[in-house]
């Protein structure tokens, strides 16, 4: 019951993902002109060892191995590692099976929004994991845009902020947009991510291993203790994995090559899903093409929460002024409409001529004449609805 | 129009929505339907906003009564970084045992609790009130009771080899130096007097 609950908000994991690539064109085409990257050599012994060595206690996957186990005798873990990464590779070894279970968030609350999930592959495949991103990162975070904090120098968040400030401190007037994408990691499509392997030329080996984390993963999810049985899940990269994050700024990559080729966009400043773009303030056409940036990838995973809270349907009533929404006999149909994130939007979704314009908005709606809505449109005149404008919303 | 328009700034929750535009002066009304045609809505016009866990400020905001008004930025910790502060009485509570010792208090105080404000303070720095929370916390754990004062402790701690207790201004002061020099700060940079930002 809890994990439905869970999962209720998660429906998405479970369809499968399509090739949008004529959807994603617009951006991918901005990104054909990048460097493609240079030969990338297998882990070697070294990287392993280094990588087991480093290697904390935490918790091990559904086979109950913990590193220690693996920590015991490196010299003769590391056969077994290089053999597992071999198969992986190859695509001989079975799909990856993990323990999912959920953390709650800072913000603590009842509902499955309120909980992040993460995946806790076996122990060997994430050692396996770890060596391969150590390596693949190494030799490629100088090819990622530099945009990217967490692939720079100096990787530190305060860098990104640091650079936005310095911009709205300045005196000319400038806007800083902070763009909030609903769970990228989870949704982030896998087909994204092999077109820019490709596009960069990445060595087989990186796209086969891609390959084998980002399709057929199987989470098998903790609840109260107890090992629910194994779901696949097709969307999105893993909670839990070191060539996750790797995997997800080299997602991004396209997009801060393309946000950072509109005109007048002066900085864009990304730290993994978090992304702010700052422009000049007396002009916000940029944030238009930001915008376009943004729903091209939307079946690629990327996509912005908007808050919306209008709503709109024509009727065949009198204007009317403010009004509690359940008064009106047509509330009804006003709640199954979609809900819009500007009053523009919603008036646009729904106006027709000769028939009055009704407006919802946090329970109380107003009816507006054919006139008043296009100048609303317009542009020209919002006063008619200030009374909806100024009421708070949940 | 634009004075209307702004009212729908007001309307929503702060934490709905991490979407948000900051803005550093008034926008002008054919800008403001620019933002409201883009999709984005004029909801989204924030004074100040949260940016990796830290604040985005801006300069320019909304009253009560739809006009513009200069926007007032948070000095104090609670202010910045409510979630933070909360942590950081929330693990001084967790060490607030009459069986541990003054050492092991001593420890926790420097390093599982002052750790949570360190983010904060490297980049903000910290204000006096701040400064006073920290150090009469560390009197409150490792005393009970304010017998000694409270900027004292930390040094007769040390001099008397009591106990490796840090002072919080110092804490602070090495994150916020750290943090400098790991972005390649010049260290002749903070021998000048550079005049204060004149917005803050």
């Amino acid at each position: 019951m809890l994990d439905e609950a869970m999962l209720d908000t998660r429906m998405f994991w479970f369809e499968e993902p399509s090739d949008q690539f004529q959807d994603w064109l617009p951006v991918l085409n901005e990104y054909r002109t990048t460097t493609p990257w240079p030969t990338i050599e297998l882990p070697q012994k070294r990287d392993f060892l280094h990588t087991l060595l480093g290697t904390k206690d935490s918790a091990p996957g559904p086979d109950g191995i913990p590193y220690a186990a693996w920590r015991l005798s490196p010299e003769d873990s590391y056969p077994v590692l290089e053999h597992l990464m071999i198969k992986m590779i190859a695509g001989t070894r079975a799909a990856p099976v993990q323990v999912g279970v959920w953390i709650p968030k800072a913000k603590l609350g009842p509902t499955a929004d309120f909980f992040r999930p993460l995946g806790m592959p076996n122990t060997c495949d994430r050692l396996v994991d770890g060596t391969s991103a150590a390596v693949v990162m190494k030799a490629t975070s100088a090819y990622m845009h530099p945009s990217q904090v967490v692939m720079n120098c100096f990787k530190e968040p305060q860098h990104a902020v640091n650079a936005i400030q310095a911009l709205l401190d300045s005196c000319t007037p400038m806007a800083a947009l902070l763009v909030d994408l609903s769970k990228a990691f989870e949704r982030v499509n896998p087909y994204w991510i092999l077109h820019i392997l490709r596009m960069r030329r990445a060595p087989s080996w990186v796209c086969n291993y891609a390959k084998y984390i980002l399709f057929g993963r199987l989470i098998r999810h903790k609840v109260q203790g107890r090992l629910l049985p194994p779901r696949a899940v097709h969307v999105g990269v893993d909670m839990g994995r070191s060539f996750s994050v790797f995997l997800f700024c080299l997602a991004m990559d396209p997009i801060y090559h393309y946000l950072n080729r509109i005109p007048r966009v002066v900085s864009v400043q990304g730290y993994i899903d978090d992304n702010t773009i700052a422009g000049p303030g007396n002009d916000l056409e940029w944030i238009d093409r930001v915008q376009t940036c943004y729903k091209c990838c939307r079946t690629a995973g990327f996509q912005i929460d908007s808050h919306s809270c209008w709503q709109a349907v024509s009727a065949d009533c009198r204007p009317f002024p403010l009004q509690l929404f359940t008064l009106r006999q047509e509330s009804e149909t006003v709640t199954c409409q979609p809900r819009h994130p500007t009053a523009r939007a919603a008036i646009i979704s729904a106006i027709l001529p000769q028939k009055t314009l009704i407006l919802a908005r946090a329970h109380k709606c107003i009816g507006l004449t054919p006139r008043e809505a296009s100048r609303i449109l317009n542009g020209a005149d919002y006063s008619p609805i200030s009374p909806l404008l100024s009421l708070e919303c949940e | 129009m634009v004075l209307i328009i702004h009212q729908s700034v007001h309307c929503c929750h702060w934490n709905v929505n991490k979407t948000a535009l900051v803005i550093n002066s008034p926008l002008q009304s054919w800008v403001l339907r620019q933002l409201d045609k883009s999709g984005f809505g004029a909801h989204c016009i924030q004074g100040v906003t949260t940016s990796l866990g830290l604040l985005l400020l801006g300069r320019a905001q909304l009253d009560e009564h739809d006009l513009w008004k200069i926007t007032t930025h948070p000095t104090t910790l609670k202010q910045i970084n409510p979630k933070a502060a909360e942590k950081f009485i929330h693990r001084l509570r967790l060490f607030r045992q009459p069986v541990l010792s003054v050492v092991a208090k001593s420890i926790a105080f420097n390093t599982f609790s002052q750790s949570v404000v360190l983010y904060t303070t490297s980049y903000f720095g910290a204000a006096t009130e701040d400064l006073q929370m920290l150090r009469a916390a560390s009197v409150e754990l490792l005393l009970g009771r304010s017998w000694i004062r409270h900027d004292l402790l930390a040094y007769v701690f040390r001099w008397s080899k009591i106990a490796p207790l840090l002072d919080p201004g110092l804490s602070i002061l090495v994150s916020a130096l750290g943090l400098f020099l790991r972005k390649r700060g010049n260290i002749h940079e903070l021998y000048s007097e550079h005049p204060p930002p004149s917005n803050r």
